[in-house]
C-alpha cells in the first residue's frame, strides 16, 4: 500500500494489542509507512467486534499452514510467538465525522480484506494500473 | 456489549502511541481513517 499512499483520501492507522514499549521498535523493524497505535486492553478489539478464533481454526487449518508458507517464501522468518495467537484483527474505516463507514472482521488469521478493498473503503477510485 | 456497527459513532476511547500517550479516536476526526487492526507481534 506504500507505494499507493500519496493517492489515499484518508489516513491509515495500525493497530496492535502489544504492550506500548514495543510499539516504536515494531515500527523501525517493520518500517511501515503508517503510525502505530497500541489497545493494549483490546478495548477497541472488543468495541468493534474482533472476536477470538479456536486453537483448532488457528494451528489446525490448512488455510493458515498456506498463508504461512507463503511469507517463508517471500523470506518472513519464524519467530517464537507470546503474545496471544487466538486474538484476531480486522479493519474498520471511519468517517470525517467518526462514524463507522466499513467494517471487517477477521474470522481466521489469514482472513483479511485486499488492499483494494480498503482503499475503497476509504473512498479511494481504483488505482490506475500501469 | 453489542459491537459497533457501521453507521455508529466510534466508541469514546483511546488508543495509545508509542510514546505512551493518549490517542482518542476522536482525534481522527476530520479525515477519513482506515484502522488496521493486527493480530499479534511477537
Amino acid at each position: 500500500m506504500s507505494e499507493r499512499d500519496h493517492e489515499l483520501p484518508g489516513r491509515v492507522v495500525v493497530v496492535t494489542f502489544a504492550p506500548p514499549e514495543l510499539l516504536a521498535s515494531f515500527e523501525r523493524e517493520i518500517g511501515l509507512p503508517f503510525p502505530v497505535y497500541g489497545d493494549p486492553d483490546r478495548a477497541a478489539y472488543d468495541a468493534f467486534g474482533l472476536g477470538r478464533a479456536s486453537v483448532a481454526r488457528v494451528w489446525l487449518d490448512p488455510r493458515v499452514w498456506r498463508s504461512y508458507a507463503k511469507l517463508l517464501g517471500r523470506g518472513r522468518r519464524v519467530h517464537r510467538v507470546h503474545e496471544d495467537t487466538l486474538q484476531l484483527g480486522g479493519d474498520v474505516v471511519l468517517d470525517a465525522e467518526g462514524r463507522v463507514r466499513w467494517t471487517y472482521r477477521s474470522r481466521g488469521p489469514e482472513d483479511r480484506p485486499s488492499v483494494d478493498e480498503l482503499v475503497a473503503a476509504l473512498g479511494l477510485p481504483e488505482p490506475a494500473v500501469g | 456489549m453489542s459491537p459497533v456497527e457501521v453507521g455508529d459513532l466510534a466508541p469514546d476511547l483511546a488508543l495509545v502511541d508509542s510514546a505512551g500517550r493518549p490517542a482518542p479516536l476522536a482525534s481522527f476526526r476530520g479525515e477519513a481513517t482506515a484502522l488496521i487492526f493486527l493480530r499479534h507481534l511477537g
